[in-house]
């Protein structure tokens, strides 16, 4: 942008250090990346731009700043307090959760017994639902499972 | 293992601390991001590394324990500067009291300990 900013001590190494801490930052939120990047590109200018600064002054400066690693780990642990709270805490329908309602409807009439059966060990693995509706689900298909039984059993008669 | 349980313990109380160390630096004037930065970073027994302090002083923000403001420079770009707020106070003031019993109690333990 500013023309007067590369003749800075230090520039390439400004732009090289924001480059890596951006790098590493791709797991924040994006307005929290930029802040992130806007703070630590602030602080390198005001060492380049001070009185009598040398390059020496701005790698000490960068080298002061520390591992771009590190400052975004600590960024993550400031945010994940707060974070827990906005994620939801049920993950949203896949293809998982889709094809053990498909099953758990309509697998007594693909395959009986089984078909139910594969739906509801689908429902189980699937993170969307808690244990409370897992165990539901459990009961009412093995309900139609046992009717599906006793009628075999019955025509077996 | 006993000195990475001590180095955690540490980084947690130093965490802990930090943040009121930062509200007192901003309790009697406004200051310049980046000297209250490189003040901070002097200070070795609380700071590892500077840049760790930005992701703090954000959250401070967002929190409302400091306000931020942008002041022209006589060279350059505009310079953040953060100040505390009412709440910043109150809640720098509730741990001061805090802290002294917490520090003259585990220092009455571990002088008896050791």
């Amino acid at each position: 942008m500013d023309m007067t900013q590369t003749d800075l001590p230090g520039a390439g190494a400004i732009d090289s250090y924001i480059g890596r801490v951006d790098a590493a930052a791709r797991s924040l939120p994006p307005d929290r990346r930029i802040e992130l990047l806007d703070q630590l590109r602030e602080h390198l200018d005001a060492v380049a731009q001070g009185p009598g600064a040398t390059e020496r002054a701005v790698l000490a400066a960068i080298d002061r700043l520390g591992d771009p690693a590190e400052i975004v780990a600590s960024e993550d642990d400031l945010a994940t307090s707060a974070r827990a709270v906005v994620m939801p805490t049920r993950s949203a329908w896949g293809p998982l959760e889709i094809i053990a309602v498909i099953l758990l409807i309509a697998g007594s009439f693909l395959i009986p017994v089984i078909g139910p059966l594969a739906g509801l060990v689908c429902a189980w693995l699937s993170p969307a639902w808690t244990r409370g509706e897992k165990w539901v689900a459990t009961a009412l298909a093995s309900g139609g499972i046992v009717v599906v039984v006793g009628l075999l059993v019955l025509a077996r008669l | 293992m006993e000195a990475t349980g001590q180095r955690t313990s540490l980084t947690q109380l130093r965490r802990g601390a930090l943040e009121y160390c930062v509200l007192a630096l901003v309790a009697d004037e406004e200051r310049y991001a980046v000297d209250l930065v490189r003040d901070l970073g002097e200070v070795e027994a609380l700071v590892t590394s500077e840049g760790t302090l930005y992701p703090l002083l954000s959250r401070l923000r967002r929190e409302g324990l400091v306000a931020t403001t942008w002041r022209e420079s006589e060279a350059g770009p505009p310079r953040r500067y953060y100040r505390i707020t009412e709440s910043g106070r109150v809640s720098l003031r509730a741990f001061a009291q805090e802290w002294t019993s917490f520090r003259d109690a585990v220092d009455t333990l571990i002088t008896e300990g050791t």
